[in-house]
């Protein structure tokens, strides 16, 4: 046993000590292909990269819908992005697949979709005005009330109604949405990337494997001999 | 050159997992007890190797290592490269649960078949020459891995010659550095451990 280990060790110990260094000269790359999506005004964009660096050109993009039909297509340029416009108010399953076998996919949400074909998932928001309506159906009397009290305050009253709800609604949702996309591509750039400790925790798996695949060999061989 | 899951067809999938399975087989009767520690060293190694990234021009390829593991291993290679595809797909995301028979196909077959033919020579021969035929073994294992996954994507629908075009001229620069590689190990191990290369002359053949 202890010849083959020794055997293991002088031999084949430094390549990997070797291959560790390197990993840890130029840091972990992962060789995965990465797609991401986002809306921005009417379209949608997005990019496909490796995680080790480098884009597929010439790609070919396909949207799909809910039901598995296609609703979108787009083809990368050189730097692996690529734009559409999306034509229906649903989820937009974006997905990649390079001549090479490397495939990705990714969800752009229908409500992440440009205000106007966003409209169906807005729906429900509807019924949350209509109620705000009929809540505030009660208060206008007393409001009326208090207005005649005060007839100063009616020129802010009156202002109020010209911004629509839902236009304001749409608005912010739009600049939040823009504000957190490089938070969210960050975010999904992290989840894509190699950390040392799945590699670290990968060599760990396989030596503690092989440990107990010689652990029960071992115990055969003793079986045998006894 | 890990195929992702979800491209290839479900035929190809299921013929390439049967024969991984029968390899995987021969490469576990393979192993007695005084190889495990090296095939698990060589598993690791193929499992790091693949994050050695070679950035020339527009694609991004790694290591793979297959020759040399190969050449070392055997059929051992069949086990030893199914911990490392398992890990990788489960940690890295390259590859897929799916294909794992797929991939480990595409990578071990090449390797064994190197592997088999390289090694009595090398066991036999100079150094000049082993290293020679180590080198050629390293880049042939690359070349046919490259090929059978050009054929797995062709058999799946895509056109052959500009899959095979990508996935080979890619993979070009990964072939001359295994090459050296593999020619380097081949030479340093014949050096320090003559016998981690049985001869069939001298020890009875696997």
């Amino acid at each position: 046993m202890r010849a083959p280990l020794s055997l293991a060790v002088r031999s084949v110990v430094p390549l990997l000590a070797a291959v560790l260094v390197v990993l840890a000269s130029q840091g972990a790359h992962a060789h995965r292909l990465n797609l991401f999506a986002f809306v921005d005004g009417q379209s949608i964009q997005g990019s496909a990269y490796y995680s080790g660096g480098g884009a597929p050109g010439g790609a070919e993009i396909v949207a799909y819908g809910p039901d598995g039909a296609e609703i979108g297509h787009a083809t990368t340029d050189a730097d692996g992005n690529f734009s559409f416009t999306p034509t229906q108010p649903v989820d937009h399953r974006i997905t990649i697949a390079t001549a090479d076998g490397h495939a990705a996919e990714f969800v752009v949400t229908a409500a992440e979709l440009p205000a106007p074909l966003a409209a169906p998932a807005a729906e429900p928001q509807a019924p949350v005005a209509a109620d705000e309506a009929e809540a505030g159906e009660a208060p206008p009397a007393a409001e009326s009330e208090a207005v005649a009290d005060r007839p100063t305050d009616v020129p802010a009253v009156a202002a109020a109604p010209a911004i629509d709800p839902a236009e304001l609604e749409s608005l912010i949702g739009r600049t939040v949405q823009r504000q957190i996309q490089p938070l969210r591509q960050q975010l999904f750039a992290y989840e894509g990337a190699i950390h040392m400790h799945d590699v670290l925790g990968g060599i760990g798996y396989i030596l503690g494997l092989f440990g107990i695949a010689a652990y029960l060999m071992s115990l055969r061989r003793r079986k045998v001999a006894g | 050159m890990h195929i992702a899951d979800g491209v290839v067809a479900v035929p190809v999938i299921a013929t390439t997992s049967a024969i991984a399975v029968a390899g995987l087989g021969l490469g576990l009767r393979s192993i007695d007890d005084t190889r495990v520690p090296q095939v698990a060293v060589l598993s690791a190694t193929f499992f790091v190797a693949s994050l050695v990234h070679i950035n020339l021009g527009p694609s991004s390829v790694h290591l793979i290592l297959n020759g040399l593991i190969g050449v070392l291993l055997g059929w051992a290679a069949f086990p030893a490269m199914f911990v490392g595809l398992l890990l990788q797909s489960v940690l890295f995301g390259f590859g897929g649960i799916t294909v794992l028979g797929l991939n480990l196909f595409n990578i071990a077959v090449p390797a064994v078949i190197c592997g088999v033919a390289a090694r009595e020579v090398i066991a036999t021969s100079r150094p000049a020459v082993a290293a020679a035929v180590g080198g050629v073994a390293g880049a042939a294992a690359i070349a046919m891995t490259a090929m059978c996954v050009a054929i797995a994507l062709a058999l799946s629908g895509q056109e052959f010659l500009p899959a095979a075009e990508i996935v080979v001229l890619a993979h070009m620069p990964v072939m001359a550095i295994e090459g050296l590689i593999t020619a380097a190990a081949v030479v340093l191990i014949k050096r320090v451990r003559p016998d981690m290369f049985p001869s069939r002359r001298t020890v009875a053949p696997l």
